[in-house]
């Protein structure tokens, strides 16, 4: 102001804004510059509709003229006015150029001023921690939810190394990773925050290393997140999941135990009748060896060994009772492997992963969704060797299953017989899964959202657009690998897993 | 009389091994033919007419739905049994539409020939291939222009009570026809056969049964009937709420949910001809029979395809008789007959039916009735006027 009001060779300058604040300079010489008069009200407000104005016809004022204060996006914030009550000349056109740009700088410090504040609700707001460090690691300043999250001051906190704050996973030192953090980049780890009561809590950090100063990346923004929440949701929307299809599998289970256990129970009813005639027989033949009897012709014995033979329809039992064993042993053995890989599919969800041989739990799988799959397609096995993988199976059993109910689905859409193949087989440190079927294939538009939660093309009821995004989460979050689609339209869609075998290798993220 | 014929579908050949194995004690009585596919069996029933068709639900090609759709289309005489692993509702409501029967797998092979043999039995002796021909041919009972729409509209609203539900359905001949085909089938599984309509919409639950007036109104509120048709309709119905509100007074509690069934489904024969007319060029409605054949034997011949219990069976082939129960019970003929008789004096009377003020003197003079302290010809007309309200709804 006192630089608006030198330029100008004006005693009075001031700022007004639109919002109601106000500030002046000048000594009071009659002019009180912190209440204008009304008439002073009404050129603000002409004051603000252009770029200088000069209005001299002020009473006690022999000039009165500003320049409207703007911010970037060219809304009205105020005006940057000078004023004098002495005779003067006129202005000298330079001073509308030197007030613009004075009035540029005005709105530069007002919207600083708004970000500032911004910037601190944002941080009153969130959950997650925000500090500051140097490039060392030294933490100059966090926000106050860390109290709120670990119970520890923020006062005792700045000035400690981030690595007595933090602990990384996977045996990376927070050192390594802030040695890692380049500008215009953001790392991120998962690590272990320990609270003042001595509770772990699963976190994640980001790391941005920014300039200050003119140095160019010397210091660090970093954001700790409190990852219970999250986690918390993805157990229960893996769990809804998993209720979800084994709900819609339950009735297709059912059938697939009935319907042998119809004629298992036919054959055995069958074979119990058949029994009895071959017994019949035999004691008709008993019949005719009996010596007690006394002599019997031979052709008496031979009439009555055929009539018995006809009775019991011994051709008809010698083609049936072996067939029918063979197909209830075969209906036994159906229910068997399927209560088995239900047994197996539903492998007993726990955090540790394990070594396991992924063909034989896609085998399981596809026994368990057998009779959703087996009225659309039929299903070829391409199974290579595989390692076997480190894994959590049940979340992978979970994605097969996904995989292999969407495609025998668009199968169902396409309105004929269709085929479905999963292929397994080892790229250096990978286990390759590959779903794909023949079916209608997916839109390019659509390839992005498809993994996204809640979409869905399915009618209501028959899917809550979740198994997608369960995919990703589990193949790509949980174990580190990829899910690569190849689709379009008329041509089939595949679906492409990579597991990496020895598990996902937490640190190197 | 020919061999009867029965033909059995289903696409897992093991099955049809073991229907064959077990039913070999039959083969002196019935020709079985067993075939894998809709297609085939299609092909044979053009070939050969054949009595009883018993088939599978999920098939790849034709399923089981569309297999007896068409076979009730190109082959109405035959009986139609489905035998399935399949319980989920959808497959309730298409067997309801396709099916007579259901039988669920696994089946003992003693169930599925008391079936068969049940449904190689006709219930007319005198025009039997064309009673079955007729009543072979309904999938489902037709509902009074706008009844289906507000039914649906009634059970679909957010908050709907089991009462309300209860109460909409137990007006609505069509779908107690369907609820109680349903109950009489294996459908509800092993539990004991569910009767009263609230047995079975509990039994179903209401989803199941928002789902099966839905197919109801899909099927039905296209139809426009003439003017003479729909009144026919309007009369048979109104007639038939009337007569189960006063049988529900008259019938012993043991006696009460057949004597309403049958009073509700008392003419079900002359919807089911107003349904098939429909199909085609609706002809001259005639006053008590289509092709033929009387309503009534058309209609007994459906509730016997359907499997009701045979009080209820009984009671409907005998409405129009002189019935004379024994002192010890009006039994369910009895009491439908009786509220028959009553509601001929209101205003809800069947006109193509006649009145005997003398028989219905007896029978309200029974030791069931006469004790009671009832001013029945008022019940009848309150009666009446609820079927009234009901029908113009």
């Amino acid at each position: 102001m006192e630089l608006a009001a030198g330029c100008a060779g004006a005693p009075y300058a001031g700022i007004r804004l639109v919002c109601g604040g106000a500030s002046h300079s000048g000594a009071s010489h009659g002019f009180d510059p912190a209440t204008p008069p009304p008439v002073a009200e009404q050129i603000d407000r002409t004051l603000r509709a252009g770029a200088l104005v000069e209005a001299p016809d002020v009473p006690g004022l022999s000039l009165y003229a500003g320049v409207p204060i703007r911010n970037s996006r060219g809304d009205d914030l105020g005006v940057l006015w000078i004023a004098d009550d002495r005779p003067r000349p006129p202005l000298a056109p330079h001073v509308g150029r030197l007030l613009a740009v004075l009035a540029e700088q005005v709105a530069l410090r007002a919207s600083h001023r708004d970000m500032l504040i911004e910037r601190r609700t944002a941080l009153r707001m969130t959950s997650a921690v925000v500090f500051h460090a140097t490039v060392e690691g030294t933490v100059t300043e966090i926000s106050s939810s860390w109290t709120t999250l670990t119970g520890r001051s923020a006062e005792t906190t700045v000035g400690l190394p981030l690595a007595e704050l933090v602990h990384a996973h996977g045996g990376e030192t927070i050192g390594a990773v802030l040695a890692g953090c380049t500008p215009g980049t953001v790392r991120r780890v998962d690590c272990t925050v320990t609270t003042l009561d001595g509770t772990a809590v699963p976190a994640e950090l980001a790391l941005s290393c920014l300039d200050r100063d003119g140095q160019i990346g010397c210091h660090v923004l970093g954001v700790v997140t409190d990852l219970r929440e999250r986690q918390r949701r993805e157990v229960e929307l893996r769990h809804d999941q998993k209720l979800e299809s084994l709900g819609r599998l339950s009735a297709g289970i059912a059938h697939e135990i009935n319907t042998p256990i119809q004629f298992v129970g036919d054959n055995t009813r069958f074979l119990a009748e058949a029994c009895q005639e071959m017994l019949d027989l035999v004691l008709a033949y008993r019949e005719c060896m009996d010596s007690a009897q006394g002599e019997i012709p031979w052709e008496e014995r031979l009439a009555r060994a055929t009539a018995a033979e006809a009775e019991a329809d011994v051709d008809y039992l010698a083609a049936e009772v072996p067939v029918a064993v063979a197909q209830s042993l075969q209906g036994i053995e159906r229910v068997a492997s399927l209560v088995r890989a239900m047994k197996s599919f539903s492998f007993k969800e726990s955090n540790d992963r394990t070594y396991a041989d992924l063909n034989e739990a896609l085998e399981t799988t596809l026994t368990v969704a057998r009779s959703e799959i087996k009225y659309v397609a039929d299903v070829v096995l391409d199974l290579g060797e595989l390692p076997e993988v480190l894994c959590h199976l049940g979340d992978l059993n979970q994605v097969f299953l996904n995989l292999l109910v969407n495609a025998a689905d668009a199968l169902h859409e396409k309105g004929e017989r269709g085929e479905i193949r999963v292929t397994t087989r080892t790229e250096g440190a990978f286990a390759v899964v590959s779903v794909a079927d023949n079916g209608p294939g997916i839109p390019e538009e659509l390839h992005q959202t498809i993994f996204e939660p809640f979409f869905t093309t399915k009618e209501v009821g028959k899917g809550t657009g979740q198994g997608l995004a369960l995919a990703r989460a589990v193949v790509v979050d949980k174990h580190g690998g990829t899910i690569e689609l190849h689709s379009a339209p008329g041509k089939g869609t595949e679906f492409v897993l990579r597991l990496p075998v020895d598990g996902k290798l937490v640190a190197a993220g | 009389m020919s061999t009867p014929r029965v033909l059995f579908v289903d696409d897992e050949q093991r099955i049809l091994d073991g229907l064959r194995r077990s039913l070999r004690g039959k083969r002196g009585e019935w020709e079985m033919t067993f075939v894998t596919s809709g297609a085939e069996a299609l092909a044979i029933l053009a070939e050969s007419s054949h009595n009883v068709v018993v088939s599978d639900m999920r098939m790849p090609g034709m399923d089981g739905a569309e297999l007896l759709t068409l076979v009730s289309k190109r082959h109405p005489e035959v009986a139609r049994v489905v035998l399935s692993g399949h319980t989920e509702p959808e497959a309730a409501i298409k067997v309801a539409v396709a099916g007579h029967r259901f039988l669920n797998k696994p089946s003992d092979p003693g169930s599925v020939v008391a079936v068969i043999e049940q449904l190689i039995g006709t219930t007319s002796d005198s025009h039997a291939a064309q009673v079955r021909r007729v009543a072979g041919a309904v999938r489902s009972l037709p509902t009074l222009p706008g009844h289906a729409e507000r039914l649906s509209a009634l059970l679909q609203a957010p908050d709907v009570e089991m009462a309300t539900a209860i109460d909409a359905a137990s007006h609505d001949v069509g779908l107690i026809a369907k609820l109680l085909q349903l109950s009489n089938s294996a459908f509800l599984g092993s539990r004991p056969r569910v009767l009263s309509v609230d047995g079975v919409v509990n039994a179903l639950g209401l989803p199941t049964v928002q789902a099966l007036v839905a197919a109801g109104h899909v099927l039905w509120s296209s139809v426009t009937w003439g003017p003479e048709d729909q009144r026919h309709l309007e009369i048979a119905w109104r007639h038939a709420v009337a007569t189960g509100h006063v049988v529900g007074a008259m019938a012993s509690p043991a006696n009460r949910p057949y004597a309403q069934a049958a009073a509700m489904l008392q003419d079900v024969g002359r919807f089911a001809c107003l349904a098939r007319d429909t199909g085609g060029a609706a002809g001259e409605a005639e006053a008590t029979g289509c092709d033929g054949v009387s309503y009534r034997d058309v209609g007994v011949e459906l509730l016997h395809l359907w499997g009701l219990p045979a009080p209820i069976v009984t009671a409907v082939a005998e409405r129009d008789r002189r019935c004379e129960p024994s002192p010890a019970g009006l039994g369910v003929t009895g009491a439908v007959r009786a509220a028959h008789l009553l509601v001929q004096g209101t205003g809800s009377r069947d006109p193509s039916a006649g009145t005997d003020p003398e028989e219905l003197a007896a029978l309200l003079a029974h030791p069931q009735l006469a004790g009671r302290d009832t001013d029945w010809p008022a019940l009848a007309a309150a009666a009446s006027d609820r079927a009234e309200r009901c029908v113009r709804a």
